[in-house]
């Protein structure tokens, strides 16, 4: 008799348990976490171990940065600050939220590769005569620092030498690897978790 | 019975070698008090405060010019600047530039190395603080770190090596290159400071990295020194205004700035300075550090520009001459043993 009424009671408790497991709507931070065992760091995203332009990943760094125009980026920070990668925000995440910054973050994102050559340096220059370049950083600042050094950039004062300086470094990548372009690698962020 | 009243004779020879030079020191010992000397950049000279035979205060300058107590702090406005607050005279405009109090005080600073602390024997242990941990005031860390053929950490409330962590920075300083064991490990283990560097480190190549912890994750960057260059002692400075990561001095004992962000070495233009058995010290402001080597014949001072470290000026302060009772002591006793110095913290029996 006991046993009985034990059962019935027993799938009563349980019931519920099961159904909060699977009915639950999935946000994007678990969709992250549940991929934890392939989560790769920021320093193997920049050297492309296991992983090539185009594709989805996930990756984990320390955010040093948000862009304060907007929030559409931040940086994340692998094993010391020359291992950066900018990650933008996507039309899905919109913007990043401010309570990134110094925390880990969690990406689920696409691999993108930015090529720096001479139309788009010649571009670029276009934009600083007619004075319609972007503004990043606080004013008074060259474009955002943070951006700088994810490229590994010297300091500069001004836009041209930016400019002056990316063009040295192709006419060095063009001598030493017959290739007239930088590549440059950021993450466009599909879903975002701050861990 | 022979052999007894030899080593009788050669003990007391032994006490009274070290007896009656502590004895003569003992009475003619002299307190040196050295001026206190900071560079001008209102007057692009040195100016300094003294007493006089009668034990007055004189505020001076290698010109012979006394200045009162408000034109002194008019002089030295960047370290007197809260006697200038009360004097209403902030914000202060120096070189086409507004600055505020706040301004002043966060480029101040005051570095020290002495001897002792140089030549001081340290148990190879160090507390690992949290650099960005989020809050204001750091916290100490439950573990110590050591770094022989690897680096291990151990929790020093259960005494147990803590493997997952050491697994995971290990396995960052052997993907990093670096060549077990350290040679040099240089850092602030406190927490009051206003924030956290982690510690400077050199490897087995000689080779200089940058050692913290950002978020319970090891952050371990190598840093380009200049080529033929050997760092021999290193130094964290935390200071306040965050321009510089660290000191260090090389082979010749030149000095180095090591500039934060950038980690870029900078020379600094002053004459060798001996760490092991000179003092250092180096007050520092927006503008121009002073700095003063102190050495056997007395204090040698320097100041170079804040900001490209080139020299601006330098004045050596000798110390005074030696009272009477003093010059005698000296003369009559050449051979003194002694157990303590000034230079370390060790006992053990030195003749001079």
């Amino acid at each position: 008799m006991k046993i009985r009424s034990f059962i019935p009671m027993l799938l009563l408790a349980i019931t519920p348990a099961f159904v909060a497991c699977t009915s639950s709507p999935k946000s994007n931070a678990d969709t992250v976490q549940e991929n934890t065992s392939s989560v790769l760091s920021v320093d193997d995203v920049l050297a492309q171990n296991q992983v090539a332009p185009g594709d989805v990943v996930i990756l984990e760094g320390v955010c040093t940065h948000i862009c304060k125009h907007g929030g559409r980026k931040i940086f994340l920070m692998g094993s010391d600050d020359t291992q950066t990668i900018r990650i933008e925000a996507s039309t899905e995440v919109g913007k990043f939220s401010q309570s990134t910054i110094n925390n880990i973050v969690r990406v689920e994102g696409k691999l993108v590769e930015e090529r720096i050559d001479e139309a788009y340096l010649t571009a670029w220059e276009e934009r600083v005569r007619q004075q319609t370049e972007e503004k990043h950083g606080s004013a008074g600042e060259n474009g955002c620092s943070s951006e700088q050094k994810a490229r590994g950039e010297q300091k500069t004062n001004t836009p041209q030498q930016r400019i002056e300086n990316f063009r040295n470094r192709i006419a060095q990548r063009e001598k030493k690897e017959g290739k007239n372009y930088l590549s440059f690698y950021h993450i466009e962020a599909i879903s975002y978790d701050i861990q | 019975m022979r052999t007894n009243k030899i080593l009788l004779y050669t003990l007391a020879a032994i006490l009274l070698l070290w007896i009656i030079p502590w004895i003569g020191d003992f009475f003619t010992s002299q307190a040196i008090k050295m001026p206190f000397t900071l560079y001008s950049s209102e007057t692009g000279d040195f100016c300094y405060n003294t007493v006089d035979e009668k034990g007055k205060m004189i505020r001076t300058d290698r010109q012979g010019n006394i200045y009162t107590q408000t034109e002194f702090d008019s002089l030295l406005p960047y370290f007197y600047y809260r006697d200038l607050v009360s004097q209403g005279k902030f914000p202060l405009v120096k070189k086409g530039m507004e600055l505020s109090v706040r301004e002043v005080q966060s480029d101040n600073f005051v570095f020290r190395s002495t001897p002792s602390g140089i030549n001081k024997k340290m148990i190879p242990l160090y507390p690992l603080l949290e650099s960005m941990s989020g809050r204001a005031d750091l916290e100490t860390p439950g573990d110590v770190f050591r770094i022989a053929d690897r680096i291990e950490f151990t929790d020093i409330t259960k005494n147990e090596i803590d493997t997952e962590k050491s697994v995971l920075f290990n396995q960052l300083f052997e993907k990093k290159g670096f060549a077990f064991p350290a040679q040099v490990i240089a850092g602030n283990p406190t927490t009051r400071k206003e924030y956290d560097e982690g510690y400077l480190i050199t490897d087995q190549k000689e080779r200089l990295f940058h050692f913290k912890q950002v978020k319970g994750k090891p952050y371990l960057r190598e840093i380009e020194i200049p080529a033929n260059v050997r760092i021999t002692h290193l130094f964290v400075t935390e200071f306040k205004n965050r321009k510089t990561l660290g000191f260090y001095t090389d082979q010749n004992d030149n000095l180095y700035a090591l500039m934060n962000k950038s980690y870029d070495s900078r020379k600094i233009e002053i004459p060798p300075v001996d760490l092991r058995n000179e003092s250092l010290t180096i007050i520092g402001n927006i503008f121009d550090w002073t700095i003063k080597i102190t050495k056997e014949d007395g204090d040698h001072i320097h100041a170079v520009d804040g900001e490209s470290f080139s020299a601006l000026g330098t004045i050596m302060h000798p110390y005074p001459e030696p009272t009477t009772g003093r010059y005698w002591v000296d003369k009559l006793i050449p051979l003194k043993l002694h157990f303590l110095s000034g230079k370390d913290s060790r006992v053990f029996p030195r003749i001079n």
